[in-house]
């Protein structure tokens, strides 16, 4: 492809991971350079969205770039981390104005501050004082329960492997009562009459 | 534009307003009749898809991706399977491939009419809603029937479809395009050809050509304004590239030039239907062998999947972890640009009774902004 | 300017439908037959229900809980328990019916339940003895 010894000159390596999908990482370094790059040379004028990935456990953010040429018939995902604390990402809304809605979430939703971006206000959540709710560590469930009450009507509830455990040891128990019972029966008959075995026998 | 905000009345248009397409509002600045600036407001039906899925298997979030656009569930489901078998590596029959293109194209047909009830009644055109709805309803009855749901049909699983076909359903599919080829006359005749849409609809909302391919408009947006692309075209998925078909255009970028470009499409779709209907295969495959819901483990990889909705092209970026969870889905559907970027531009200078017309002519479905 | 003739006469042809019989309207009432596959309640064949609780494990709205019966219906069930479904949390997705081992729990095409006591949404599935052996 045309575009990966354009990258190599570049020194970066442009990796097809489906059919009509492409990926590329960068440095956040030369992330901005390299996306006015794509857009005035390599002719990727459109970007489709701005996706970004927590993961939590490198400590950094995984932002992808999705670019369009005016064709449309392949995507290039432009791919950089970011550190998660103080996240912080150059704006694209003077060259893409599509970018300032997308900031705009990435900024609710993750916590990512984007300078010099002029509508940094909320987006869907009004009056949100906790952490950006998208970042992993923000446990919903734990959010949900302090929030609101669950209705107390399902008690009741069964753990079925508890449930499962007790009723083979219930089995287990009954099975040796049983066979216990068996034969201290046996013997009871066995004292009662001991000639019956053995006129069986003959 | 600051400057001429002297004297203007404050209206917000929506979230309960009948013209508005779901639960959103565009805070208007009003001067007399005219708007000197709009400006979106989300967050009315914000539900958190992006971080539920992140608790749940990949099995368990399946069932929740419909419910991110309420008219049009199964583009959703179709990225989401999708974008499950590029990552864990899983092909799905020929004949999988075809009921899912099936569904797909049903489903842009009774988005259509819904789209088309919503575009009449925003006008005043009452009658039209009336039998759109109508007749969306008996393609509804047909999913019904298909997947054992009407609007959320929980349908395409990764790995392929989760029923086979009923008895006789291409048949009765069959009918049902016979009779909507005949609506769509009726419908040419008491609406799209009406003099009353006309006067309203051209030279409305008109979207400046130029900027359409750098700003990311997608569907009939783009379509409208001459740009002949589309997804099911340029990057083909399940069966598309085994089918015929065209792309409609126009060439003036009004809401008049997008309702010409989404009947020409109804009609492509019919088109391509009747294709499926013969060449579906007999027999096959419908699901692959997929491992239990707590064995099902994602990849530490990420991919980007586009699916042409009957709004335009919709995508899913999906990663994992290797775990069974999956670590980020996250939507990219075509009305955040259009609500945003479009909208509160095409807005300014124009009339507030075109404000309903424009947004639904856009097709901005506000549970999929903000998800 | 030109007056649209088509545009303002075409409209007119929606006069005709006035002598069509409604679509809408069906009177006296015939009810819409549902079809086989609906996704409506729950019912349950309790003489196979093993107690597995795998639907308790995939369902993701948590709307699953395992209770006793009120007397026992199948010897060979694990753990002496079956499902019943929370209403107010279920979305019918059908993937509990999907997992089932036996294929006991099955989805009907019932599907109208009100009441005004939110309790009552707890919703114990219909033992529907031959379900078992018409799937099978």
């Amino acid at each position: 492809m045309d575009l990966a010894s354009k990258l190599e000159k570049l020194s970066l390596q442009l990796v097809q991971k489906q059919d009509y999908l492409y990926s590329v990482t960068v440095g956040f370094e030369r992330l901005e350079s390299l996306l006015l790059s794509f857009l005035n040379e390599f002719g990727y004028i459109t970007l489709d969205s701005i996706n970004c990935r927590d993961d939590l456990e490198d400590g950094f953010f995984t932002i992808t770039y999705c670019l369009q040429t005016k064709d449309r018939d392949h995507v290039v995902m432009v791919q950089t981390k970011i550190q998660r604390e103080n996240a912080s990402l150059p704006t694209m809304h003077t060259i893409w104005p599509q970018a300032e809605i997308m900031e705009r979430e990435m900024h609710e939703m993750f916590g990512v501050d984007f300078p010099g971006h002029p509508t940094l206000i909320d987006f869907a959540l009004e009056y949100w004082d906790n952490m950006p709710p998208l970042r992993r560590d923000f446990d919903t469930l734990e959010y949900v329960n302090s929030m609101n009450p669950f209705r107390e009507q399902r008690g009741d509830a069964l753990d079925a492997k508890e449930e499962m455990k007790k009723k083979r040891e219930a089995k287990k128990a009954a099975k040796l009562k049983a066979q216990q019972e068996a034969e201290a029966k046996a013997a009871l008959e066995a004292k009662n009459n001991p000639s019956d075995e053995v006129k069986n026998e003959e | 534009m600051k400057n001429n905000l002297k004297n203007t009345i404050k209206i917000f248009h929506g979230p309960q307003h009948p013209g508005i397409t779901g639960n959103m509002s565009v805070e208007l600045d009003l001067l007399g009749e005219t708007i000197k600036r709009a400006q979106t407001h989300v967050g009315y039906l914000h539900r958190g898809f992006e971080k539920l899925v992140e608790r749940r298997t990949v099995v368990q979030a399946f069932t929740i991706v419909c419910r991110i656009c309420v008219p049009e569930p199964d583009p959703n489901e179709e990225n989401f399977a999708r974008a499950v078998e590029n990552l864990a590596g899983l092909e799905i029959s020929e004949k999988a491939k075809y009921i899912r293109t099936m569904v797909l194209e049903m489903q842009r047909l009774a988005t259509m009419f819904l789209w088309m009830g919503g575009q009449a009644g925003s006008i005043g055109l009452g009658l039209i809603p009336q039998w759109s709805v109508c007749d969306r309803d008996y393609m509804l009855d047909l999913f019904e029937e298909l997947t054992g749901g009407r609007v959320y049909h929980m349908y395409a699983f990764p790995g392929g479809v989760r029923r086979d076909l009923p008895e006789g359903f291409l048949d009765k599919l069959s009918d049902l395009l016979d009779y909507y080829e005949k609506r769509i006359i009726v419908y040419n005749n008491t609406f799209f050809d009406n003099v009353i849409f006309k006067k309203r609809a051209i030279g409305v909302g008109v979207v400046n050509r130029d900027e359409v391919l750098k700003n990311g408009y997608v569907g009939q947006t783009m379509r409208a304004c001459g740009i002949q692309k589309d997804v099911r075209k340029d990057m083909p998925y399940l069966m598309y590239d085994k089918l015929d078909f065209d792309i409609p255009i126009q060439q003036d970028g009004d809401v008049y030039a997008r309702a010409i470009v989404r009947r020409d499409e109804m009609l492509q779709s019919i088109r391509i239907l009747r294709q499926i209907i013969k060449q579906m295969p007999k027999e096959g495959d419908i699901l692959q062998k997929i491992p239990k819901h707590r064995k099902f483990k994602l990849p530490a990889d990420d991919t980007y999947v586009q699916t042409e909705s009957a709004r335009g092209a919709m995508s899913y970026y999906m990663a994992g972890d290797g775990s069974e969870k999956i670590r980020r889905m996250q939507v990219r559907g075509p009305s955040l640009v259009h609500a945003y970027t479009l909208l509160e531009k095409l807005l300014v200078d124009s009339e507030l009774a075109d404000v309903a017309m424009t947004m639904n002519s856009l097709g901005i479905c506000p549970p999929e902004i903000e998800r | 300017m030109a007056i649209d003739v088509k545009g303002v006469l075409s409209p007119l042809s929606a006069i005709g439908t006035l002598f069509e019989h409604p679509r809408t309207l069906t009177y006296p009432e015939v009810k819409k037959d549902i079809p086989i596959g609906y996704r409506g309640f729950h019912i349950n064949n309790l003489e196979t229900c093993v107690g597995c609780a795998s639907c308790e494990e995939i369902c993701m709205n948590d709307a699953i809980d395992m209770i006793h019966p009120d007397k026992e219906y199948n010897v060979k069930n694990t753990s002496g328990c079956i499902p019943r479904i929370d209403y107010g949390r279920c979305c019918w997705c059908s993937l509990c019916t999907d997992v089932c081992p036996p294929g006991s729990l099955k989805l009907d095409n019932i599907c109208t339940h009100a009441d005004c006591d939110p309790d009552n949404f707890l919703y114990m599935p219909k033992n529907h003895k031959n379900i078992g052996e018409e799937a099978s």
